[in-house]
């Protein structure tokens, strides 16, 4: 794995490959956190029989 | 002291003697040249000529032409920078982590902005805009971040976090790229939070339109370049960074 540091375009140290695994995986939790949300939402929206857009207007 | 500079201008006055180093003085320049501002206001008046508008010299101390208006020395040149001052820039091919070298926000300037234009990426994917402290990127959960993004429908949808190490203010897909303005406020501050903010057209998780964002990194400090890092795949394109000059 690289970085570019202005011009120079190296490997990535331990420490920075390191951040970027974490940053990686907090990138995956956050993808499955939303599609667990969206997923959920669709669920209410199923029982109760609209769309997304005709909830927004109940709400709105 | 300059092979030059001189620190009389002579006045002659009937039956004065011009000798070859008297000549010398100003047929070797034309324009006077003084060490300093010092030198040259001690080189006019009494047995030397008196300074009218219109005089003009060169100062080896600042490098700079001056003329003399009458009642006070202007600098003709060379100009100094305003404005939008360039600093510098990178292209960047398929990386996922592009930071910006060291110092690259320094006291000289006290706001900063930056053009950021990615023309390509592996995938959909979002970048988040780090601070950098010493040339090393801040990865606390300490950014206070919001981004929003408004689709050709006028619809808007935003996303953010108060406690995250990963501002993800920018994005960006394969059909749009990302191309946006960054601002960077007081970045060099020790007794400040930097704060960032950034507009630009993009993607954010999926939606194309105009995207806002902005944030603080929580912390009272001097930084000196932002990193970008991408939440997936990898990016290609460029960056240029200014500094706004105070007049």
């Amino acid at each position: 794995m690289q970085i570019q540091i202005g011009d120079e375009v190296r490997d990535m140290t331990d420490d920075e490959l390191a951040q970027h695994e974490t940053d990686a995986k907090a990138e995956r939790d956050k993808v499955k956190a939303e599609t667990a949300k969206a997923k959920a939402k669709q669920a209410v929206l199923d029982r109760l029989g609209i769309t997304a857009d005709e909830a927004a207007l109940l709400l709105g | 002291m300059g092979a030059n500079a001189q620190t009389t201008v002579p006045l002659f006055v009937a039956n004065t003697v011009l000798t070859a180093a008297t000549q010398n003085i100003s047929a070797a320049t034309g324009v006077p040249v003084f060490a300093t501002t010092v030198t040259r206001d001690a080189a006019f008046g009494g047995s030397n000529k008196v300074l009218a508008e219109g005089q003009l010299c060169y100062l080896e101390s600042t490098d700079v032409v001056q003329y003399y208006t009458g009642s006070a020395w202007a600098t003709v040149g060379p100009a100094t920078a305003s404005g939008l001052v360039y600093i510098t820039g990178a292209t960047f091919t398929t990386q996922s982590t592009v930071s910006m070298a060291a110092s690259t926000f320094t006291a000289t300037y006290k706001n900063y902005i930056v053009y950021l234009d990615i023309t390509s990426v592996s995938a959909q994917l979002q970048v988040s805009v780090r601070v950098n402290n010493a040339g090393t990127p801040r990865t606390a959960a300490s950014y206070f971040w919001g981004t929003g993004v408004m689709n050709t429908a006028g619809a808007f949808s935003g996303t953010g976090s108060g406690s995250s190490s990963t501002p993800q203010i920018v994005g960006a897909d394969g059909t749009r790229g990302y191309h946006g303005q960054i601002n960077v406020f007081d970045p060099t501050n020790a007794s400040s939070y930097t704060e960032v903010t950034a507009a630009g057209n993009g993607n954010i998780s999926g939606t194309n339109g105009a995207i806002f964002g902005g944030y603080f990194y929580n912390a009272a400090e001097a930084n000196d370049g932002l990193t970008f890092v991408t939440s997936t795949g990898t990016m290609t394109g460029f960056y240029r960074v200014y500094g706004l000059s105070e007049s």
